[in-house]
């Protein structure tokens, strides 16, 4: 309880270097948590997109859709089964040529089962599907989602390696902040010494007004980033299934990585500033 | 006891601050080391506080060879030496009470109070009615018998002074002889570097000068 009442004593004495600390840790954690939560709905933009996946059933002209159809509601993961008659498939034609005033006999036309399902099942549900001896032809076109999923992931690794260089920046940020206080205070750390303080106790309470300035920073960091989540959740919500801003367990981690980022940073600055001694 | 063995320290390359030197000092000396600006007076003092390293040689203080100490060792050696510097060395941003409490407030001793400790010393050194003030709203004298009393406050068995009446006029300067001279007849070994001639011929004490490094008695 001491030791913390120093290093906030600490902290309101060196009020400025501690404003900027506080500052860099809250930015930080702020552009840390949109990273991480763009990695984090990454899943979601998958998942909300695999289920415009669609297989086309083609059957034959002697069998009734509606009971292919009912079988193929059976086969596990399918989410959805619409029989198209001939009649609608006609529709459509018109409808996508008005001006071709094209007359299209409905019993030339097939009947066309679409089945939705989510992008992972597709090569199993496909197989399934093939095994009904009435159906003629399969069609699926994934290769717009190929390209979106190979986007995902590029922007996962990309968003990783960024939070990554990120967090050490900030941590080499904070270190020269620190670095600062510490030059600025080396003559009362030197008098410390010659006192008879040992290496802990003068770093001590730059360790604990780390943590504690970390958790301040942290705290302001996730303020914004919950503000910013309700903006983005408006902005973007048409391309995801759902905007997750974090579980409370991933919101203490990032605390706890403030606190983290906080205290290393400043025995950091504490080895390199006695480095430069 | 403290003992130099052929101690040299280099600056550099090629400056000698200290050449071979050796030295002993017994418990309760009173040692005055003179020599000129840059003679190596201040060097010779940081190298037994352990504020630098021997180029060459060895210093033993209380037996312990201070180039060999930890830091962990040597914060504690420190506890038993008392410093005092030219420019005194003072928190500004604390009141003379916290200022010679410090060292005891750092020392982290649990049956020491640090302020009636503080509070005994300063009494003896009429210095009490000073406590709340800061240091810069005291004198140059009176702001050296601060930081005196902040290296005697620990009861250390050796007083180590560089330089400590540089700044002072001689009124204050003889006061402060005086107090260290008081601290070597109830038994510490004193070290007082100084180029003060006045102050050396004024005070008992055996003498050692430095010329370019090297020592003369």
């Amino acid at each position: 309880m001491k030791n913390f009442r120093e290093s906030l004593a600490d902290i309101f004495r060196h009020h400025l270097t501690s404003l900027l600390f506080c500052g860099v840790i809250a930015v930080t954690i702020l552009i840390l948590c949109i990273f991480g939560s763009v990695i984090y709905n990454l899943d979601s933009i998958e998942k909300k997109w695999s289920y415009e996946v669609r297989i086309m059933v083609f059957t034959s002209d002697t069998s009734d859709p509606k009971i292919i159809a009912e079988q193929i509601k059976k086969i596990k993961n399918v989410i959805n089964v619409t029989n198209i008659e001939p009649i609608a498939v006609a529709e459509l034609i018109k409808k996508r040529f008005p001006d071709q005033n094209i007359t299209i006999s409905e019993t030339v036309l097939p009947s066309i089962i679409e089945v939705r399902v989510g992008i992972k099942d597709i090569d199993g549900i496909k197989k399934e599907i093939s095994k009904i001896p009435e159906v003629e032809e399969i069609t699926v076109n994934t290769s717009w989602f190929d390209s979106l999923k190979k986007l995902t992931s590029s922007i996962e690794y990309v968003a990783l390696i960024v939070s990554g260089l990120i967090f050490f920046m900030s941590m080499l940020l904070i270190s020269y902040v620190t670095k600062l206080g510490v030059v600025l205070r080396k003559p009362e750390i030197s008098i410390m010494r010659f006192c008879g303080a040992t290496e802990w106790y003068i770093r001590k309470p730059y360790v604990l007004s780390g943590i504690v300035l970390g958790f301040i920073g942290g705290g302001i960091g996730i303020l914004f980033y919950f503000g910013l989540s309700y903006f983005m959740r408006n902005m973007i919500g048409n391309f995801v299934d759902t905007w997750k801003t974090g579980t409370p367990i991933q919101i203490l981690i990032i605390y706890g990585l403030a606190m983290f980022l906080g205290a290393s940073g400043n025995f950091m600055a504490f080895s390199r500033g006695e480095e430069d001694e | 006891m403290i003992q130099f063995d052929s101690v040299s320290k280099v600056y550099g390359t090629r400056l000698f601050a200290l050449n071979s030197v050796n030295l002993k000092v017994s418990r309760s000396d009173f040692l005055l080391v003179t020599g000129g600006s840059g003679a190596g007076k201040s060097t010779l003092l940081r190298l037994i506080y352990g504020d630098i390293k021997p180029t060459h040689g060895s210093i033993l203080v209380s037996g312990q060879a201070v180039e060999e100490l930890s830091a962990r060792k040597l914060a504690y050696l420190r506890r038993q030496l008392g410093i005092v510097f030219q420019d005194f060395k003072l928190l500004w941003n604390r009141t003379v009470l916290d200022n010679v409490a410090l060292p005891i407030v750092i020392w982290d001793n649990k049956e020491a109070d640090p302020n009636y400790m503080a509070e005994k010393i300063m009494k003896e050194f009429d210095l009490w009615k000073y406590k709340d003030l800061y240091p810069y709203q005291l004198s140059g004298g009176e702001q050296q018998k601060v930081s005196i009393c902040r290296a005697l406050i620990g009861d250390p068995w050796v007083l180590i002074a560089d330089e400590p009446t540089g700044n002072l006029d001689p009124l204050a300067s003889t006061e402060i002889f005086d107090i260290f001279k008081n601290a070597s007849k109830r038994g510490r070994t004193v070290i007082v570097a100084t180029h003060n001639e006045r102050s050396i011929s004024m005070h008992s004490g055996r003498v050692v000068r430095l010329e370019k490094g090297k020592l003369i008695d």
